[in-house]
């Protein structure tokens, strides 16, 4: 049991490695304990993730997480890169899809909220889209007031950003 | 908030300006300049910080060049990595086949015991979402595997990339604190650690700006040292929530429109 577990916790590991090939050159090579630590960072991710999802779903009092509330999440905790291909991709699923299969899913998984998500889903999309814009600006203003605070007294000021690990994101623009 | 891979190219002068303080080495060119043009502002300085501040400024420049090569290799590779995901998945058309399979990602989100029911999309959206996470972490690490002069990515080579992404920070307690210290010590020239003693010494809140102006190397080392201080207190979470991000508090940020932002 306690075997089957540990293995279900994580994603495959060869298919982890496989992906992480793809942007690695060819002569690079990956030591056991990093294909490991990238296998708990994915669940982590997973876990992360779903957490803030989850706990929209509650606030609105709905039961099921929905691929809404994934992205949603993704972009509350800064994971603006993402969310923006991800919505093209989610929209361009629905297409290809079609109605049959969401509702044919929509009868597995027993719930009739679901069938409700894709009629609205379809319409709140494009705001949707446009609230991800607005949700990467809504973040920078506290940034922007953070990073004035530094401009007016840019000693004090790099003292107290220096304990920041914001500065992390600076770093790699230079 | 972490716009990396679009590169922001507004307020270049204010980013030079921000960056400054904020970078323990965005702040050694600055430093640099001071010694250069403002030989008594050297002299004024403790006594301590100026014996070690030239050695220091000096191989913290060699090496700062070398570092900003190799964070501009990774930006431009970002870039790339970003626009590539948007055309890639622009020409998408399986959406059967996945990288990952959706069975192992939904007993994952179940195993939080509060997620009680999961649409079929939402594992759709994960397989093609750790699939970015891993390429991205993957990349981050192998910059620190190349900085090293290495060809295999290990370990401390993914704790490095945690440690300066800041979306990556729910990772924290992934990497072995070791790993952590090795990555703090790995990004500071020898030559500056003895400076630590100090700056140890100087309460960080209460260092005046002309102090702080004139012993950069001291405030390199502060950059440093609080990065090692979370982590080993374990109150990372707390500490940095309510200035890293506001909207991880309860009540939810209220959605404006806003101008461009600065970065």
């Amino acid at each position: 049991m306690a075997g089957v577990r540990e293995q279900d916790q994580y994603m495959p590991i060869a298919n982890v490695i496989r992906i992480m090939r793809r942007i690695l050159p060819a002569h690079a090579k990956i030591s056991d304990d990093a294909k490991e630590t990238i296998q708990e960072c994915v669940s982590e991710y997973i876990s992360f993730i779903t957490a803030e999802a989850n706990e929209r779903c509650q606030r609105e009092q709905r039961k099921t997480v929905t691929a809404e509330d994934v992205l949603w999440a993704m972009e509350k905790l800064g994971f603006d890169n993402y969310a923006h291909p991800l919505s093209l991709y989610l929209h361009r699923y629905r297409k290809t899809e079609g109605e049959p299969a969401s509702a044919r899913r929509a009868s597995a998984s027993a719930s009739p909220s679901m069938q409700m998500h894709p009629r609205t889903h379809p319409h709140s999309h494009p705001p949707n889209y446009s609230h991800h814009g607005f949700g990467m600006f809504d973040f920078d203003p506290s940034s922007q007031g953070f990073y004035r605070d530094d401009a007016s007294s840019s000693g004090s000021g790099g003292f107290v950003a220096s304990f920041d690990p914001y500065a992390n994101i600076k770093r790699d623009p230079l | 908030m972490d716009n990396q891979g679009h590169g922001h190219g507004q307020n270049p002068s204010m980013g030079i300006v921000g960056n400054g303080p904020q970078l323990p080495y965005g702040s050694n060119p600055y430093q640099a300049s001071h010694i250069t043009g403002s030989p008594g502002m050297v002299v004024a300085s403790p006594g301590t910080i100026q014996s070690t501040g030239q050695p220091a400024a000096t191989q913290l420049g060699q090496h700062q060049l070398a570092y900003q090569q190799q964070q501009q290799q990774l930006q431009q590779r970002l870039q790339a990595f970003w626009a590539n995901q948007y055309q890639e998945i622009k020409k998408v058309t399986d959406f059967k086949n996945h990288s990952l399979p959706l069975a192992r990602i939904k007993k994952i989100m179940k195993a939080d015991e509060d997620v009680r029911m999961i649409s079929a999309e939402a594992p759709v959206i994960f397989a093609r979402a750790c699939e970015m996470f891993i390429l991205e972490l993957t990349l981050r690490s192998w910059n620190h595997t190349e900085e090293n002069k290495r060809r295999t990515l290990q370990k401390n080579d993914i704790a490095a990339a945690i440690t300066r992404t800041d979306i990556f920070d729910f990772l924290v307690d992934i990497v072995p604190r070791e790993d952590l210290k090795d990555e703090v010590l790995a990004s500071m020239p020898r030559g500056t650690v003895p400076v630590t003693g100090p700056a140890e010494a100087l309460p960080y809140c209460y260092i005046p700006p002309q102090h702080a102006q004139q012993v950069g190397a001291a405030g390199v080392m502060m950059g440093n040292k609080p990065v090692m201080d979370p982590y080993a207190q374990q109150s990372h979470p707390y500490n940095m929530a309510p200035q890293m991000w506001p909207q991880l508090l309860p009540p939810p940020p209220p959605e404006q429109q806003q101008s461009s932002p600065d970065q």
